[in-house]
C-alpha cells in the first residue's frame, strides 16, 4: 500500500514535470538580467572580470541565459559567464545560482553550503524563497511572471535589491 | 557589431551541446554527414540540386561555396534579414561550425535546421532590444510560451467564482466568458441572445408571458439564478424572479461571465444554480459619447425600436459613467390564446377565452439607466430598472390584451476600496433597493402595487498573505421592509407589512500547492424569516501547461423572498366548524438547500484549440415550487368564497417546499479562437432520471387530478431537452466586416399546451359543451429542432458600427414552454426576423477590433 501511494506520487510528480515544459524560459533569463542590474553585490564581487551564474543541474534556461550573456554585460562592466554545475563544491564561486524545478529538493543542502556567502539564490518553483532562496519565480493567474523575494535571506548574503525591483515582486517576510 | 553575432552563435553552439545537439564531434560529422547525404529532408534545397551526393558531402566548410550556401540558408530563415546582417551571420556561422569541428556542409545544414529557432531567436531578441526592458516596462512579462488568441482568453482573470481574480482553468466553478469582441459579433441585442448558446442554459415561459432561465433542467427563474451588473444583485427582491426579457442591453458590456454552478458561498440566497454576472466598460473604456439603435422586422410585423446612449469619461482621480437603455419590442407574431377576465367566462356567454395574434400585443418595454461615479477607491452607482410587460395570457373580447405587470426599481451601491497594506484590504459597502410592482388593467389585481426595499450593510476583509493563499472574511446585513396593497392571493390572514433582517458571514481561503488549488468557503446566514443556512463548498483546481481540472463541491441554497411567503402555504390551516372558510393558514417556508458536485476536465490541444468536458450531480432537499394546490379543501373554501361560475378552477398557486429534486448531466465544450475568427461548439446532456421530481414538474399525460397523471418519460422535466447544443462560428472577414452564423440545437422537450375542442352534444344534438367553453390542456412532445441566426457586422475605427442580421433563418417553430403545471399555451418565438443595428461612437470607436489587434 505505501509502496503504490509513493509511486502515485512519484507519477504525479513524473506528470507534473512533463506538463509543465512550456515555461518560458527566455522571460525567465529577462528577469535575472534585471537582478544582475538592480541587484547590489559587495565591492569585491564586482572587481572580478566575470559575473558568473551557474545553473545547478540541467535546465532549458540555459541557452537563454547563454544568449542574455552574449547580448549583455553587468552595470559595472563585467562580462557574464554562464555555467551549468553539478556539484555543490563548486557554488562558491558564483554571484547567482539558479535551481531548476527540478533540483527544488536540494535546497536546504545549496543553502547549507554557500552558508552566508554573497551568493543570490534564485529558485524557478514557487514557494522556495519561504524556505531560504533569496528569490523564486511566480506564475500569476494571468500568466505574468513575477517573482517573491526573501528579504532576510537577501541581507543574510550581504546583498542589497532596489526599491524599485523590490516593488515588482512580492516580499515574503 | 560583428563581433556581437559571433558571440551569438558561439554560445548558441556551447548550449546546444547539454540539450542534444547530435553530429558536433569530428567523428560523428563525418559520419553524419556520410549518412545524412541521402536524408532528403536535410538536403532538399534547391541550392545544390545540380549537385551529386558526393558532390555535395566534399564541400569542405571553409570554402566559398560553403559560404554562399549559408547566406542561402539564412535567407530562406528570416527574408527580412538585410544582405550586411546575413554576412556577419554567415561568417560568424562558419566560425561556430569550424570551432565544433563541422566541416562538411551536410552536418551544417543540420545544424542550421535543427535549431532554427534558436537562430532566429536571437537575432531576434538582439534586433528588439529584449535585453534592454526596463523595470516599469515587465508587468507583462509572460510565463509560459504559449501565445494565441486563446491564450489570451484563458489567462483572462475572473472574480465572480471566489471574488478573487483568478483564471478561468483556476477558478473552482465551471464558467463560460463572453467577451465583448464575441458578443459584437453574435450581433446580440439583448443578454438573452448571450444567454441561449451557453451549455445548459435554457429559456421558458414563467407566468404573464415573463420569460425565464433554466439551468442544467432545473427551473431557477424564482430566486435560483442570481444576475450581477457590476457586482449590483438585479433580481426582483419582492419574487425573487430574474425576469430577461429585453432587460439587458450588451451594447456596454465587457464580458459575461456565466458560472453554471452555486455561488451561494458569496452571494447568498439567490446564487443556487448560477450566476450570472455581467461585467461593463469602465468610464476609462467608454471614453466618449455613444449612441445605438437596433430594429427589428418580421413578415407580420414590426418587431423592436431599441435605443441606447452612453458617456464615460475618466480624469486623473474621478470617473463618471452614464448609460441609458429602452425602448420597445414584441415577443411573438403568432396565435396565442389568452382568458377573458372570470368574472364574463360564463355570464357573458363569450366562453373562456379566446385565441388572437400577439402581432402588437406582446409588448416588453424596457427601461435601464446607470450612473456610476468613482474618485480614487470610493465609488457609487445607481441603477434604474423599468419593465413592463403585456400579459399575454389575459385577453379582452375585442382581441387585445389589456392587461400589464411591471416593476420599478432603484438600486443604489456605495463602496470603499481601502487597502490597509500590502497585504490587507476592507471594502465596506451600502446598498439600497427600492422596488414597485405594479399590475395594471386586471378585474383582481388593478392598480395594485407592492412595495420592497432593502438596506444592506455589509464589508468583505481580504488578506493575501502571498501570491498562492489569500483569506477572505465577509459580513452583510439586511432588511427587507415589505408593504403589499393588496393580497396577490386570498384575503385569508393577509400579509400587508412586515420586514426581514437577515445576518450572514462567510470565509473563504484559497490554496495554491504545487500539484492543486484548494478553494475552501463557509457561509451562514440567520434570517428572522427562515432560520438559518450553513453552506460550505470545497475545490480542487489546477492548470497543468494544457490540462487543466476541477473538482467542486458546493453547497448552496435558495432563500425564500418576502413575496414567496406571503404567497405560500403549508397546509396546515384552522377552519370554521362546517368548514366554509379558512380562518388561517399557515405561510412558511423553509430555505431549499442544494448539493452541487461537478467535475470538469480540460485540455488545450493546439495553441487555439480547447475542449472541456465536465459532469455534475446537482441534488435539491425542500425544492421550493410554484405549485398548483389542489387539495379538496382548498377548492371547496374558495370555489365558495370566491366563485359564481360552473367553471371550476384546478386549484390554487401557492409557493411549497417539497421533499427532493435535481438532476444529472455532462456538458462538452469545444472553442477556437484564431486571429481570423473563433468557433465554440458545445454539447449538453441532462436528466432528472434517478432523482425525485416534484409532481408540477413531471412529464405526464395532462389532468386536473394528479391521480390520474400517468408519466410520459423518468428522463426529462416539462420545457426542458435531455440533449442541446449550439455552434457559433464568426469569420473577421477583414479588420472591419465580420460574418457569424450561430445554431441552437434543441432535443426532444414536453410541455402542456391548450386545445379547443368542438362543442360536445348529447344524443338528440343539443349542445351540452359549446366550443369556447370545451377548451383543456393536453400534454405535447416538441420534436428537437435547430434555430440559427446570421449576421455581418461592420466596424469602423471612426466610430460607425452597423450590422445586418436574421434571426430564425429556417422560420422554424419554436416554443417557449412553461415548464410546471399550469393551463398556459406555449408561446411561439418570433418567426424569421431581418434586424439592423447602428451605433456611432463620437471621437472614434474604443472598441474597435482593429484596434486591439
Amino acid at each position: 500500500m505505501r509502496k503504490g501511494i509513493l509511486l502515485f506520487i512519484f507519477m504525479c510528480i513524473s506528470i507534473l514535470e512533463a506538463l509543465t515544459q512550456d515555461v518560458n524560459y527566455k522571460s525567465q533569463s529577462l528577469y535575472i538580467y534585471l537582478f544582475t542590474k538592480n541587484i547590489t553585490w559587495p565591492a569585491q564581487v564586482l572587481k572580478q572580470d566575470f559575473f558568473r551564474i551557474a545553473v545547478y543541474g540541467s535546465s532549458p534556461i540555459m541557452g537563454e541565459l547563454q544568449i542574455m550573456a552574449t547580448l549583455k554585460k553587468t552595470p559595472s562592466g563585467q562580462h557574464i559567464q554562464v555555467e551549468q554545475i553539478s556539484n555543490m563544491a563548486d557554488l562558491a564561486d558564483f554571484q547567482i545560482v539558479y535551481i531548476p524545478a527540478s533540483k527544488s529538493r536540494e535546497l536546504k543542502s545549496i543553502l547549507d553550503k554557500v552558508k552566508d556567502s554573497p551568493i543570490l539564490i534564485v529558485a524557478e518553483r514557487g514557494g522556495l524563497a519561504k524556505k531560504g532562496a533569496c528569490i523564486n519565480f511566480v506564475a500569476l493567474e494571468n500568466d505574468n511572471l513575477k517573482f517573491e523575494v526573501n528579504k532576510k535571506q537577501l541581507a543574510f548574503h550581504n546583498l542589497k535589491m532596489a526599491d524599485a525591483l523590490m516593488q515588482k515582486g512580492y516580499v515574503v517576510n | 557589431m560583428m563581433k556581437i553575432y559571433r558571440y551569438i552563435f558561439c554560445y548558441l553552439v556551447l548550449v546546444l551541446i547539454p540539450i542534444g545537439v547530435s553530429a558536433q564531434s569530428d567523428t560523428s560529422a563525418i559520419m553524419h554527414a556520410d549518412s545524412l547525404t541521402t536524408d532528403s529532408s536535410v538536403l532538399h534545397d534547391n541550392f545544390f540540386d545540380n549537385k551529386t551526393e558526393q558532390r555535395r558531402a566534399m564541400i569542405m566548410a571553409e570554402s566559398e561555396e560553403f559560404r554562399q550556401f549559408l547566406l542561402y540558408k539564412l535567407e530562406g530563415l528570416n527574408k527580412h534579414l538585410n544582405k550586411h546582417k546575413e554576412v556577419q551571420i554567415a561568417d560568424s556561422l562558419i566560425t561556430v561550425l569550424k570551432n565544433k569541428g563541422i566541416t562538411y556542409v551536410d552536418t551544417a545544414a543540420l545544424f542550421i535546421d535543427t535549431h532554427t529557432y534558436s537562430i532566429l531567436d536571437s537575432i531576434k531578441r538582439f534586433e528588439d532590444n529584449f535585453y534592454d526592458t526596463d523595470i516599469e516596462d515587465i508587468d507583462d512579462i509572460k510565463a509560459s510560451k504559449c501565445e494565441s488568441e486563446l491564450h489570451t482568453e484563458l489567462n483572462m482573470l475572473t472574480n465572480s467564482s471566489t471574488q478573487v481574480d483568478l483564471s478561468i482553468r483556476n477558478a473552482p466553478s465551471v464558467i463560460t466568458v463572453i467577451t465583448d469582441a464575441q458578443i459584437k459579433a453574435l450581433g446580440a441585442r439583448d443578454i438573452m441572445d448571450v444567454l441561449r448558446l451557453v451549455p445548459g442554459f435554457h429559456v421558458a415561459l414563467g407566468e404573464a408571458g415573463n420569460l425565464g432561465i433554466g439551468v442544467r433542467g432545473n427551473w431557477a427563474n424564482d430566486g435560483k439564478v442570481l444576475l450581477l451588473l457590476d457586482g449590483q444583485e438585479m433580481n426582483d427582491i419582492y419574487s425573487a424572479q430574474l425576469t430577461i426579457n429585453k432587460r439587458f442591453p450588451v451594447d456596454f458590456i465587457k464580458r459575461i461571465e456565466v458560472i453554471r454552478g452555486p455561488g451561494s458561498i458569496n452571494y447568498g440566497g439567490f446564487a443556487e444554480f448560477a450566476v450570472i454576472n455581467i461585467v461593463t466598460y469602465s468610464p476609462g473604456e467608454m471614453n466618449g459619447l455613444s449612441v445605438g439603435y437596433s430594429t427589428g422586422q418580421t413578415s407580420k410585423m414590426h418587431t423592436s425600436d431599441l435605443f441606447k446612449i452612453s458617456y464615460g469619461k475618466k480624469w486623473t482621480k474621478a470617473a463618471l459613467s452614464v448609460w441609458y437603455y429602452g425602448g420597445i419590442a414584441q415577443q411573438s407574431d403568432a396565435n396565442y390564446f389568452g382568458f377573458f377576465p372570470m368574472t364574463e367566462w360564463v355570464n357573458s356567454g363569450a366562453g373562456i377565452g379566446k385565441y388572437a395574434s400577439l402581432k402588437g400585443n406582446s409588448d416588453v418595454l424596457p427601461s435601464l439607466s446607470n450612473v456610476l461615479f468613482t474618485y480614487n477607491n470610493f465609488s457609487i452607482r445607481t441603477i434604474t430598472d423599468f419593465l413592463n410587460v403585456q400579459d399575454i395570457s389575459k385577453i379582452s373580447k375585442d382581441g387585445s390584451r389589456p392587461v400589464r405587470v411591471g416593476n420599478k426599481m432603484n438600486f443604489t451601491e456605495m463602496s470603499y476600496k481601502w487597502k490597509i497594506s500590502e497585504h490587507f484590504s476592507f471594502t465596506p459597502k451600502l446598498n439600497t433597493v427600492s422596488q414597485y410592482t405594479e399590475t395594471n388593467n386586471d378585474e383582481l389585481y388593478d392598480e395594485s402595487t407592492n412595495f420592497t426595499s432593502r438596506i444592506k450593510i455589509g464589508g468583505v476583509l481580504q488578506y493575501d498573505n502571498s501570491v498562492r493563499s489569500s483569506h477572505m472574511i465577509g459580513s452583510e446585513y439586511f432588511i427587507d421592509y415589505y408593504t403589499q396593497a393588496f393580497d396577490m392571493l386570498s384575503p385569508v390572514n393577509e400579509i400587508k407589512d412586515l420586514n426581514y433582517r437577515n445576518l450572514s458571514a462567510y470565509y473563504q481561503t484559497i490554496q495554491k500547492f504545487p500539484l492543486v488549488n484548494i478553494t475552501f468557503g463557509l457561509r451562514y446566514d440567520q434570517n428572522s424569516a427562515y432560520g438559518s443556512s450553513l453552506a460550505p463548498r470545497i475545490g480542487f483546481t489546477r492548470k497543468f501547461a494544457e490540462w487543466h481540472f476541477k473538482v467542486l463541491f458546493n453547497r448552496a441554497f435558495r432563500a425564500p423572498s418576502a413575496g414567496n411567503i406571503a404567497q405560500s402555504y403549508t397546509e396546515n390551516y384552522i377552519v370554521n366548524g362546517d368548514t366554509s372558510e379558512i380562518l388561517w393558514m399557515e405561510r412558511k417556508l423553509k430555505p431549499e438547500k442544494t448539493t452541487v458536485v461537478e467535475f470538469e476536465l480540460g485540455r488545450q490541444l493546439t495553441k487555439n484549440v480547447m475542449l472541456t468536458a465536465n459532469i455534475f450531480y446537482i441534488h435539491t432537499r425542500n425544492p421550493i415550487v410554484y405549485s398548483l394546490n389542489q387539495s379538496q379543501l382548498m377548492l371547496n373554501i374558495f370555489e365558495q368564497k370566491n366563485r359564481t361560475d360552473a367553471m371550476a378552477l384546478p386549484g390554487y398557486r401557492f409557493y411549497t417546499n417539497f421533499d427532493e429534486s435535481g438532476s444529472s448531466g455532462l456538458e462538452l465544450q469545444f472553442i477556437g479562437r484564431y486571429s481570423w475568427g473563433t468557433f465554440d461548439a458545445n454539447y449538453s446532456f441532462n436528466t432528472v432520471a434517478g432523482h425525485k421530481v416534484p409532481m408540477d414538474y413531471k412529464v405526464t399525460t395532462f389532468s386536473y387530478d394528479p391521480e390520474n397523471r400517468k408519466t410520459i418519460t423518468n428522463w426529462n422535466v416539462l420545457a426542458f431537452p435531455m440533449h442541446s447544443g449550439s455552434l457559433n462560428f464568426t469569420l473577421y472577414l477583414t479588420k472591419k466586416f465580420s460574418f457569424n452564423i450561430n445554431s441552437k440545437y434543441f432535443g426532444e422537450r414536453y410541455g402542456f399546451t391548450l386545445v379547443q375542442y368542438p362543442d360536445v352534444k348529447d344524443i338528440d344534438g343539443n349542445v351540452i359543451l359549446p366550443e369556447k367553453l370545451n377548451i383543456y390542456g393536453v400534454h405535447q412532445k416538441f420534436s428537437s429542432t435547430w434555430v440559427t441566426n446570421l449576421f455581418l457586422g461592420y466596424q469602423g475605427e471612426k466610430g460607425l458600427e452597423l450590422g445586418f442580421g436574421v434571426n430564425n433563418t429556417q422560420n422554424r417553430k419554436y416554443e417557449y414552454i412553461q415548464p410546471y403545471f399550469g393551463l398556459n399555451q406555449t408561446l411561439p418565438a418570433l418567426s424569421r426576423e431581418f434586424f439592423i443595428k447602428a451605433a456611432w461612437h463620437f471621437g472614434g470607436n474604443p472598441h474597435w477590433r482593429g484596434g486591439q489587434k
